[in-house]
């Protein structure tokens, strides 16, 4: 992996290519899974929105936010789902982004992960019931955080340690 | 524990105990009607005290849904969407409870015999 120090145009766009290829193929292997309910699903590709987040920070990591959230669209072609991954997409980056501002080093991967999780979720469920314009599934919500909960803080598990294996690699590589 | 990771877990625990308040606190009470709503307006409304038996619930475009309903219960059951999410969703078996086919723009919520009957809407918001 690039290092972070590499600010060249070239160098961030190898980065950013890398982790979108990175997080579309993970899209896609979460694509086939059978899900138990609508909406509880692992979340795979914010593993990556995460580590891009860590080791490179915001800038970044909104790029590759927004490459994913394009592409994996019109993959798709699924209109619903691309308003649903985009309103989560963007409202969990913004709270982990905000989170680690407001933190620092006080903070682990996992629980940025686990709060971005439940704001993905949650705010999929807003755009979905501003969609239909039913309240009634609000009632979702429960159900929804903690799904949120479990698979954030799984994939912030994961997450956490790719991103401190890579930062160990390019130590030994540079030192 | 890091100070941020006891916060985020803290606000996390408290939104959830939060958002499952209403069902804690929720009379129970024998759903009486199935709601059938296309594209947010109602179109059908059911009662779920007969047997149990299929209807078919037409929407826009030729797109069809089948829900199965009574003995005071309802799902649906068949569905021509492509990811068959709605059918995933199961039985609903309280007031205030929903079930979703997005592509399909098919919603059926049920209702108890309280009037207005959503209990999810009259603690939540």
């Amino acid at each position: 992996m690039p290092s972070p120090s590499d600010s060249s145009p070239a160098g961030r766009v190898l980065i950013v290519g890398l982790l979108s290829g990175l997080a579309l193929a993970l899209n896609l292997l979460e694509g086939g899974l059978p899900l138990p309910a609508p909406g509880v699903k692992p979340g795979l590709a914010n593993a990556v929105s995460l580590m891009a987040l860590l080791l490179y920070g915001p800038r970044i990591a909104w790029s590759v936010l927004a490459v994913r959230l394009l592409l994996a669209g019109l993959f798709s072609g699924n209109l619903f789902a691309f308003g649903c991954s985009v309103s989560g997409g963007i409202a969990a980056m913004t709270v982990m982004m905000g989170l680690q501002r407001l933190f620092g080093r006080d903070i682990t991967a996992w629980a940025l992960s686990a709060a971005g999780a439940v704001t993905h979720n949650g705010a999929q469920l807003l755009f979905v019931i501003a969609l239909v314009g039913s309240r009634a599934l609000l009632a979702y919500l429960p159900l929804l955080i903690l799904s949120g909960l479990a698979s954030g803080l799984a994939v912030g598990f994961i997450a956490g340690w790719a991103a401190k294996r890579l930062e160990e690699i390019r130590g030994e590589r540079n030192g | 524990m890091k100070k941020g990771d006891k916060a985020v877990l803290l606000a996390l625990a408290g939104l959830l105990l939060l958002s499952a308040l209403p069902r804690l606190f929720a009379v129970k009470e024998e759903p009486r009607w199935a709601v059938v709503y296309v594209d947010g307006i109602e179109r059908k409304r059911f009662s779920l005290d007969g047997p149990l038996h299929r209807e078919e619930i037409l929407a826009g475009e030729g797109h069809r849904c089948v829900v199965t309903l009574g003995e005071g219960r309802i799902r649906f059951s068949e569905s021509d969407c492509p990811d068959r999410l709605c059918v995933a969703q199961g039985w609903l078996d309280r007031p205030g409870q929903a079930a979703l086919c997005l592509p399909n723009r098919i919603e059926i919520r049920l209702e108890g015999s309280g009037k207005g009957g959503d209990a999810i809407d009259a603690l939540s918001f």
